[in-house]
């Protein structure tokens, strides 16, 4: 229950900064005109990530069942590599180091995405092992049943 | 001591010291994580002070080794321009005729000289930014050349551009410049320098940027292939600094040029001085923190230990030995240690490293970030270091156990 909650907040605020954070917390560089750099297009993308991995913290908290929850913690570890990789591989930034979206945005949402990805590592380990301990305990008290029902 | 420990599954695995310590961490779990927070606190103010200061070290060599010239002589008024270009990138353009060059290179004791000339970019051009436009002379330059990484297999050509470390684009790229595009040949080195935001050309290219920037009506105040923005200077070695700059400063006034002379030594010795300022305080710093966390740490053993004396007192009864006991003690506080150091040093690399740029931006200083194996070898040390902590701080509480008697802990307040 600890677990379920905390994780499934943890991946509901990274999700939000994610999708919120360039385009009003570490903001990316403004338009010029009718120009829009790359940044910008990278903002726009990370809504959509951002989001996806806010809803995949929601539905975990929501859902009790170890696999269900597996599932989702793994889907967002993997959403994490895409957001990550929207700024440095897929779209990426403006080149100049100086600028906002180079200096302060990329990075804040590559670390917010590799805490994603650590966290959903982590915690899919623990599922894992919560799932097995589960079932061991279940054929345990099966195996408990059957030999007193022989006796 | 060592004992089984039977999993829900039957399985046997052996009970040894340190798994006797993980579980009696895992039972104080509060305790341990405040031990541990405190540990990853000194080790990422350790780690991160050692990337700060061998970064900075190695700017200041960087821009020891690749100032180049001696000397740089610009338009009268406009040296701390140029040292912005020169130490930050930020743009800027001035100008003066292109025969300050040949007096200069007559003068005794002046080995090599050679021009530069600054355009600024359009911040709409290229991304969005203002960029320092660098135009020199390949025939004669000793100051770009020998840091372009991967050696130019022949002479830049009109056209074509090198960048400096820190812009993105790749060889083959192009980039635009007042409507026209130019194709990057080459990349510099990292120097720690506004070099690296900077973008090289032949002074060819330089006037076909100029010619296109006109077209769109933008009008430098200089524009007629006649003037250079900077000319770098190479002395003669064991030069004697302010003979060589009253001479240049007394020829240029005789031809009625007015010239500042900026030395590459000043710059030096600017930098080192507040580079050096830095390092002292993140040494004294760290310093402080070790001993402050040491120090919390053996407080706060000394009173978990008198906590449980008797435990520990019935592990003995049980037939623990006394140095057993010790590496039960000296157990726990090096997983404490070791968690704590490696939590500090994830959260380093994940502020340090991508943040890298922020960082030596606002420090206003050279900075070039160690080699990965200088960062592993940084890493290594400070998870040393800090996780000696743990252990160091217990020593003390693990001598008291060793030293009470069994039945007189045991009748402690009876």
């Amino acid at each position: 229950m600890k677990n379920r909650i905390i994780t499934g907040l943890f991946f509901l605020v990274t999700g939000l900064l994610i999708s919120l954070g360039p385009t009003y917390l570490f903001k990316v560089c403004e338009a010029m005109g009718d120009d829009f750099m790359k940044c910008h297009w990278t903002a726009r993308a990370e809504i959509g990530i951002g989001l996806l991995i806010a809803v995949l913290g929601v539905i975990s908290i929501l859902v009790s069942s170890l696999p269900i929850r597996l599932g989702l913690h793994i889907g967002a570890g993997l959403t994490g590599i895409l957001a990550a990789s929207v700024p440095t591989v897929l779209i990426g930034v403006c080149a100049m180091p100086g600028m906002n979206c180079h200096a302060i945005a990329a990075p804040s949402i590559l670390v917010i995405s590799l805490l994603v990805i650590i966290v959903s590592v982590v915690n899919s380990i623990y599922l894992i092992r919560q799932n097995t301990k589960n079932t061991e305990e279940m054929d345990q008290k099966s195996n408990d049943v059957s030999s007193r029902e022989e006796q | 001591m060592s004992q089984q420990k039977q999993s829900p599954n039957g399985n046997r695995k052996r009970l040894g010291i340190l798994t006797i310590a993980r579980c009696n961490l895992k039972k104080k779990a509060v305790r341990t994580s405040c031990l541990m927070g405190l540990v990853a606190v000194l080790s990422f103010t350790l780690f991160s002070g050692l990337i700060l200061t061998t970064s900075l070290r190695g700017g200041l060599d960087s821009m020891r080794q690749r100032l180049g010239a001696d000397f740089m002589v610009v338009p009268d008024g406009n040296q701390a321009k140029f040292e912005g270009a020169l130490l930050r990138g930020e743009p800027g353009t001035f100008y003066f005729g292109k025969d300050t060059e040949k007096i200069l290179s007559g003068i005794d004791g002046i080995v090599k000289t050679t021009p530069q000339f600054f355009i600024t970019s359009l911040s709409t051009d290229c991304c969005s930014y203002q960029v320092q436009l660098i135009g020199y002379e390949p025939k004669t330059d000793f100051v770009i050349a020998p840091w372009i990484s991967g050696q130019l297999q022949k002479d830049l050509e009109k056209g074509e551009l090198v960048v400096g470390s820190k812009l993105d684009n790749k060889v083959g790229d192009t980039l635009k410049f007042f409507g026209c595009e130019y194709v990057v040949a080459g990349r510099l080195e990292e120097t720690g320098m506004g070099f690296d935001t900077s973008v090289f050309m032949n002074f060819d290219t330089a006037q076909n940027v100029l010619d296109h920037a006109r077209e769109k009506g933008i009008n430098y105040r200089f524009n007629n292939g006649d003037s250079i923005s900077a000319v770098m200077v190479k002395a003669e070695d064991g030069y004697d600094a302010p003979v060589i700059n009253n001479t240049i400063v007394d020829r240029l006034r005789e031809a009625g040029i007015k010239a500042d002379v900026v030395a590459s030594r000043t710059i030096l010795t600017t930098a080192a001085d507040h580079i050096k300022q830095f390092i002292v305080y993140v040494k004294v710093f760290s310093v402080m923190l070790w001993v402050l966390t040491a120090a919390l740490l053996s407080v706060v053993f000394t009173f978990s230990v008198h906590e449980r004396k008797k435990e520990i007192a019935v592990l003995r009864i049980l037939g623990a030995t006394k140095g057993k006991l010790m590496q039960l003690i000296f157990g726990e506080a090096a997983l404490i240690g070791a968690g704590g150091s490696l939590i500090g040093l994830i959260l380093a690399f994940l502020i340090l490293f991508p943040f890298g740029n922020l960082i030596s931006l606002k420090l206003n200083l050279p900075f070039v970030l160690p080699s990965p194996q200088w960062i592993a070898l940084l890493s290594m040390l400070s998870f040393l270091l800090t996780g000696a902590a743990g252990p160091a701080a217990s020593v003390f509480s693990a001598y008291r156990i060793v030293k009470n008697e069994i039945h007189a802990t045991m009748r402690e307040g009876e």
